[in-house]
């Protein structure tokens, strides 16, 4: 039927064919929506109230959150570990100033670390605040391991930071009520765990809050706990070879081959304590190790002056040190600075090391990598002898000591910062979002105690290509013992 | 209304239209006759609209240009010719009783042309005079006459108030497209592109899920989905800058739209064409700070370009198709090749005496390879050699200075390095177009338009062993370390639109009122597939030591409804108004339809009597004004507007974490513009003059505004911001000389442009491009040009040493203040036309990091103090950083982008069987212009996310566009 044909039909009849031509179209349009209906859209992503009416959400976000931990450290100790003395980056990835150290609170890098810290504590609130309540299945194990990890946010923001809120949107808090609140959240975590791995890392936790907040009856309890507990616990960070993340300070010290982040010459020994023996390979972090506790113990006899007490520590701290693990490692990939970095560093055994201009030069503190095979400690390790603690005989000589050991042993798992004093600002993004935040806030410039060397004096050594000497422009531990009555350093003292 | 309700009655609203559209209905004294031929080179022109205005006659020209208007009362009449591209030309004629007249018509081409029938933003077909607003049109001579092999490198000189940057030489890559400022911070600047009536694919910048060979920031080596849209077979093309002109494509439309038209055929004779082209790309050695850069890297790289066209029918259907294959060598030493294979079909059919359907299908498969650029790092050639870097691997980075052994001994190894890269792209892209037309009454017409665009794009990279130990990443004896990545992106844009016309009049009043509902949707999946430790030889994902996979969805469904109205008085006053209402999957749930209202008037001031009285034909003959205001709107990213969670795999588990923080009141951004403008035609037509000047604001700008960090989540999209864009755009066309022997034609705009981000909406500074705020970034600041520089700037005392530094620095901008296009055009005879075009542009700057990197390390530039130098003699240079403003340029240029000469044989003179052989010489880029001491086109300015903005602003290793020269003959049967 040709439709034109309605025009010369009578009226009547054109309107009930139209009719029926106008139902008919109707009925199979209607049809055709259902069939090619191209107006639906489905978010592949699941929201937030989907998220919580489904089985065992506490769980998965537990797990969320402990990615989330290995990425917040991964930001902290790259950063971190740039500031302080033990590396330099030598190229131009990573941050090009910290080394300086210029810390801006600008800085995209400041930001970064900011955020990643207040990712953790967030995280683990909400999955305490909403996650948890909204989940039968949610268990006594995965509240006490939230509250562990928003402890440990909060004791990193008191650690790296001037100040830091400690909520969404809240007021700076100083470092003192950030330990505060970890020692709370440890607590809380130890009351309701019944995993002893899990209770001696918030014990340890706790021990070294209440070192960074100078409470040294209370850190040297817990120190001793730990002692007695668990002497060599390890609680780790771990990182994925598959979907990530990744160790990043592996990658600076091992996987880029490219000589990025080089260490403080008498260091080398302990390079690069990440790597990677398989294509993708990734090397854990230690969050907390069972050595703190005595590094704890022995500063606290000292703050008495008790150097014999301190000396029996570390001893035994030696032989913890010595029953950790070394590997033997492909680091040919190393030229230390010869492929076109900044500074040309020390990369054969022959080289010793003077830790300053005054100071004795020692050997067996470079590695010669281009040979073959190196053993390197992957946990703790120390250039540190028994005989180096017989002869300490006062108090500074044994301080210096225990923080000779303590770079040493925490070298690349971000500590070092903090021990020098220096404490990161609030991100200027915080200031300008938050009411309750001040652009004009004290909180927004660094610390950077006037005892640290400014334009890389951190870094800086004397070395020319093939001599066997490397000679430190500063040893900082030294600074450090030098000034320990300063508020930004050693707590106890 | 509910989500579904509209969804429904829009879809259904559609589909009622279309199966309306699809219902049928029914429905001499002497005649004209004669043929179009075109003035260069004599032959015939097709398509022409030849027509009777009083009478309500028209008819098209055949292929071979032959025309006939049956019917023709007798009497004195004014037969009109028309077609885009060509001058409008009548003839008055008187035709007798039963007489059969013969009635030749001659036509010349015109660069600018003011009355035009133009589709884009109107609905239907209206005459651009009635219009209030601007279109520019590139006709079909035009884009047969571009060397161009993309459709953003033909727009670069055919569109003269809009900047294109081909910011990359590698093929494929992406571009940026700059009309009337960047109206966005958070949106891409590239227009909206419909292929007959079809949206399609218009990504210019990465995917969420791509092959990244150039670091942190793409560009240099991001595949754009604008440079494989089929070229072939292409009518013509328009272009409206956005504001009121694109009102009526609503949420999608901010930054203008580009329509392309394709060519469907004409009845007669079954004309045929072949065309080959040969030629070469080489390097632009000006383009690099070392000379021997040039000679290292690249080299003259073979093109080759073969084409068939082909077209005919008789009164009830039409045909025409083209297709092509185009080959490069590459111009860097073993390294980005591309091939492409690309065909395009039209038809046209009348189903019935008052319905006609028209279809267009296209296929077109690319391949690049690709090569390491910008800041990828390790090996990344440019940066090794421009930015002094290649010291690292022992090598002498003063090129300057090197000895003829240093360099030889360095190309062996940048020859076997550039060897061993193995990345490459292959995309297949079908585009399909089916659009019906009801001529339901003779001032009632109906349109419908369905049709796809299917894009697959597929990209891989292979990083050897053997690579990775040659250029120093692993050492001597790695068998591990190997990777392969794999990314698929699939695109399929789907397109409806049904509409209808009706055209009025009655005494000094005609109205044309246009109405009609469309909807697209986007569906973008894409899947990246990675493995490590792969063995050396292997190139496929299986079977290596580790693998990895990931994957990204999105969706997107726009739906609206749009009716304008087209008022005129005397056919010299005219007066448009018009709304869109839009919904869109990406709005908040609390967000309903938005609406883009219009209104404009434009006045043919030519046309009144006293203006004709007062100044005589011969100086000037035209004058239009015209002024607007209208509303266009950017929609938000799909699925942002939903708070989700985020899971990812971690040791070998499922974990949950923040996802994005949603947006229940996410809306489009609206760009609010108003428009004056007009046009004038002079000195019996040989100068033609046209103006414009806009001001736009954009309102509810979408801006990523960064979270307080103590919330512990990222950024959220937000309509918090107002960007304000104005200028003005002066264009003119001038026949300088103009004879039965000799034409030459000047062409050339000046445009300028102030952008503003008047308001961050409290939103603290955020980057949009570049690297780091202790290093240099393009950011968004509230009373600073949309992406300006900072960085840290520092003065210097007189020993060179530094006096001052100060961090976060406004050092400059990426856009420019003035731009423009020339263009000169000479015709010899009716058989030889030379012609040349160029743009340039001031007020614009740029950082080079090849520079930064270059003090760094210690190689002397001499555009820095001597004092600096002395004081910092290297080879590092510590304090690099700090001085980052002594490394932002003024890009000033005048870039010629074609020089061109054709030959038209005269007839006969070769062979009998062929109705016309054209010989061409081209060169593109031949030689430029510029005020920095780097190519200020060479610019790595990729976008921080997919569909995100990108403004350029950084020379960072990125190669340089090729120059090329070409040689073609094409030859009509």
């Amino acid at each position: 039927m040709r439709l034109h044909d309605f025009n010369f039909r009578p009226a009547s009849m054109r309107s009930s064919t139209l009719t029926l031509f106008t139902a008919l179209t109707a009925t199979f349009g209607l049809g055709a929506c259902d069939l090619f209906d191209p107006t639906g859209v489905d978010n592949p992503t699941v929201t937030e109230e989907t998220f919580l009416g489904t089985p065992n959400a506490a769980a998965s976000w537990t797990r969320g959150v402990e990615r989330q931990l290995a990425s917040t450290i991964n930001q902290v100790v790259i950063g971190t570990e740039v500031v302080s003395d033990n590396v330099f980056n030598n190229r131009t990835l990573f941050s090009k100033v910290f080394d300086i150290p210029q810390i801006d609170n600008s800085d995209f890098d400041v930001l970064n670390i900011q955020e990643e810290v207040h990712a953790l504590r967030q995280m683990a609130a909400h999955g305490i605040d909403v996650v948890v309540p909204g989940d039968d299945d949610a268990t006594d194990e995965i509240r006490a391991r939230l509250h562990f990890y928003r402890a440990f946010g909060h004791l990193l923001s008191a650690e790296l930071f001037v100040g830091l809120p400690g909520e969404p949107q809240g007021p700076v808090v100083e470092p003192a009520t950030h330990y505060s609140l970890a020692v709370q959240d440890f607590e809380q975590a130890r009351s309701i765990s019944a995993d002893a791995a899990l209770d001696n890392a918030a014990l340890l936790g706790i021990a070294r809050a209440e070192y960074g907040a100078g409470n040294r009856a209370a850190a040297v309890a817990a120190a001793q706990q730990i002692k007695s507990a668990a002497p060599d616990m390890i609680r780790w960070v771990e990182y994925d070879n598959v979907d990530g993340p990744g160790n990043s300070m592996q990658f600076a010290v091992y996987d880029s081959g490219q000589d990025e982040f080089q260490p403080l010459p008498r260091l080398d020994f302990l390079f690069p304590k990440y790597y990677s023996e398989q294509a993708g390979d990734q090397s854990s972090i230690a969050l907390l190790k069972g050595e703190e506790a005595y590094l704890i113990l022995a500063e606290a006899a000292l703050a008495t002056g008790d150097v014999g007490g301190a000396r029996t520590e570390l001893l035994e701290l030696l032989d913890v040190v010595a029953s950790r693990p070394t590997a033997q490692i492909d680091d040919r990939g190393q030229s230390r600075g010869r492929q076109g970095g900044t500074w040309i560093y020390p990369n054969t055994s022959n080289v010793m090391v003077a830790a300053s201009p005054t100071a004795d030069a020692r050997s067996g503190l470079v590695l010669t990598r281009e040979g073959g095979l190196v053993t390197v400690p992957t946990v703790s390790g120390t250039s540190v002898t028994a005989d180096m603690l017989a002869d300490a005989s006062t108090v500074d000589d044994m301080l210096y000591l225990v923080y000779l050991m303590r770079q040493e042993i925490f070298v690349l798992e971000g500590r070092r910062m903090t021990d020098l004093g220096i404490r990161l600002p609030t991100a200027l993004d915080e200031a300008l979002t938050n009411p309750n935040v001040d652009q004009g806030s004290p909180a927004l410039t660094a610390q950077i105690p006037s005892f640290i060397p400014l334009n890389y004096g951190l870094d800086g050594f004397d070395y020319d290509d093939g001599d066997t000497l490397a000679v430190i422009m500063h040893d900082m531990n030294a600074v450090l013992v030098a000034n320990k009555t300063s508020t930004a350093v050693l707590p106890f003292h | 209304m509910s989500v579904h309700l509209r969804r429904f009655l829009s879809w259904c609203g559609v589909v009622a239209a279309l199966s309306w559209g699809t219902a049928l209905a029914a429905q001499q004294p002497g005649v004209i006759q004669g043929r179009v031929t075109s003035q260069f080179g004599g032959g015939p022109v097709a398509d022409v609209q030849v027509g009777i205005a009083s009478l309500g006659l028209t008819t098209l020209s055949a292929a071979d240009g032959s025309y006939r208007l049956a019917g023709v009362p007798a009497g004195e009449h004014i037969v009109e010719t028309q077609r885009i591209g060509y001058g409008r030309t009548t003839q008055t004629v008187t035709v007798t009783a039963g007489q059969v007249l013969t009635l030749d018509f001659t036509l010349t081409d015109q660069a600018m042309e003011l009355d035009p029938l133009v589709v884009t933003g109107q609905g239907s077909e209206i005459s651009r005079r009635r219009l209030s607003t601007n279109i520019e049109v590139i006709s079909n001579e035009m884009i047969d006459a571009s060397p161009a092999t993309r459709l953003d490198q033909l727009l670069q000189t055919a569109l003269p108030s809009v900047q294109v940057r081909l910011t990359s030489g590698q093929p494929g890559a992406s571009s940026v497209t700059r009309g009337r400022g960047p109206v966005s911070v958070s949106r891409s600047t590239t227009p909206v592109i419909y292929v007959d009536g079809v949206r399609v694919d218009n990504l210019n910048g990465l995917a969420e899920l791509s092959l990244n060979t150039s670091g942190n920031r793409r560009q240099g080596t991001q595949t754009s989905s604008i440079a494989d849209i089929p070229l072939e077979n292409i009518e013509r093309i328009e272009y409206v800058p956005g504001g009121a002109a694109t009102t009526l494509y609503g949420s999608d439309a901010a930054n203008g739209v580009i329509q392309i038209f394709t060519k469907k055929g004409s009845p007669g004779t079954t004309q045929l064409s072949i065309e080959s082209e040969l030629g070469w790309e080489a390097p632009v050695e000006k383009a690099f700070f070392f000379p021997q850069t040039a000679d290292l890297l690249y080299r003259n790289g073979l093109t080759q370009q073969y084409r068939i066209t082909g077209s005919g029918g008789n009164d009830r259907t039409t045909w025409s198709f083209g297709g092509s294959v185009h080959d490069r060598e590459g111009y860097r030493i073993d390294n980005n090749a591309s091939r492409s294979y690309q065909a395009r079909t039209g038809l046209t059919a009348q189903l019935r005496d008052n319905l006609r359907y028209s279809g267009s299908f296209a296929f077109g498969y690319n391949h690049y390879e690709r090569s390491r650029d910008g800041n990828a790092g390790g090996y990344t050639p440019l940066w090794l050699l421009e930015g002094g870097r290649i010291f690292a691997l022992g090598f002498n980075n003063k090129l300057n200075e090197a000895s003829s052994q240093e360099i030889e001994d360095l190309r062996d190894y940048l020859t076997q390095a550039e060897a061993l890269q193995n990345y490459r792209v292959n995309v297949a892209r079908f585009q399909m177009s089916h659009q019906f037309a009801w001529d339901a009454r003779d001032d009632l017409t109906f349109n419908a338009t369905v049709g796809l665009d299917h894009r697959s794009n597929n990209e891989r990279g292979i990083e050897t062993n053997e690579f990775l130990i040659f250029t120093g990443v692993q050492p001597d004896g790695t068998d591990d370390r190997g990777s392969i990545e794999q990314y698929d992106r699939r695109f399929l844009g789907l397109t409806m639109e049904a509409g209808g016309q009706h055209r009025w009049e009655k005494g000094p009043l005609s109205l044309v009122t246009s109405g009609g509902t469309q909807l697209f949707r986007d569906d973008d999946a894409q899947s990246e597939r990675v493995a490590l430790n792969v063995r050396d030889g292997s190139e496929t994902v299986r079977g290596a030591g580790t693998t990895q996979a990931d994957d990204y969805f999105i969706q997107l469904v726009n739906y609206g409804v749009y009716v304008q109205q087209n008022w005129g008085f005397y056919d010299k006053y005219f007066l448009d108004l018009g709304i869109r209402a839009d919904g869109n999957s990406a709005f908040g749930d609390e967000v309903g339809l938005q609406y883009y209202p219009k209104v404009g008037f434009s006045y043919d001031l030519g046309a009144e009597q006293f203006f004709q009285d007062a100044v005589p034909a011969n100086v000037i003959s035209n004058v239009r004004l015209r002024g607007n205001y209208g509303v266009a709107g950017n929609f938000p990213p799909p699925f942002v507007n939903d708070r989700t969670v985020g899971f990812a795999s971690y040791l070998g588990q499922q974990t949950a974490g923040f996802g994005q923080p949603g947006n229940p009141d996410l809306k489009p951004e609206k760009t609010h513009t108003l428009e004056v403008g007009g046009e004038l035609t002079a000195l019996s037509g040989r100068v033609t003059l046209q103006f414009n000047w806009y001001d736009a604001k954009t309102k509810d700008a979408l801006f990523q505004v960064p979270l307080s960090p103590s919330t512990g989540e990222g950024t959220q999209l937000r309509n918090v911001g107002e960007i304000t864009n104005s200028g003005t755009e002066f264009r003119f066309v001038a026949d300088v000389i103009r004879n039965d022997r000799f034409t030459a034609r000047l062409t050339g705009s000046y445009n300028t442009l102030n952008n503003e981000v008047t308001d961050a909406g409290g939103s603290p500074v955020f980057g949009i491009s570049g690297f780091s705020s202790s290093t240099v970034e393009t950011v968004v600041q509230e009373g600073w040009p949309v992406g300006a520089l900072r960085g840290t700037a520092s003065t210097l005392n007189a020993d060179g040493t530094i006096a001052e530094t100060q961090l976060l620095q406004y050092l400059g901008k990426p856009l420019p203040d003035k731009f423009g296009s020339l263009g000169f055009e000479v015709t010899l005879g009716d058989n030889l036309r030379f012609n040349a075009d160029a743009d340039w542009q001031t007020g614009a700057q740029l950082h080079s990091f090849n520079r930064q990197f270059r003090y760094l390390y210690g190689i002397d530039d001499p555009e820095l103090p001597d004092a600096l130098l002395t004081a910092n003699p290297g080879p590092i240079r510590g304090n690099w950083l700090n001085l980052t403003n002594f490394f932002v340029e003024d890009t000033d240029y005048l870039r010629f982008r074609n020089i061109a000469v054709n030959y038209i044989l005269p007839q006969g003179t070769l062979a009998s069987w062929s109705d016309g052989i054209e010989l061409g010489l081209a060169m593109q880029n031949p030689f430029g212009w510029w005020s920095s001491s780097f190519d200020p086109e060479s610019d790595h300015s990729g976008a921080a996310s997919q569909g995100a903005a990108s403004v350029g602003g950084f020379n960072y290793g990125s190669d340089p566009s090729p120059r090329s020269f070409l040689a073609t003959i094409r030859v009509r049967f």
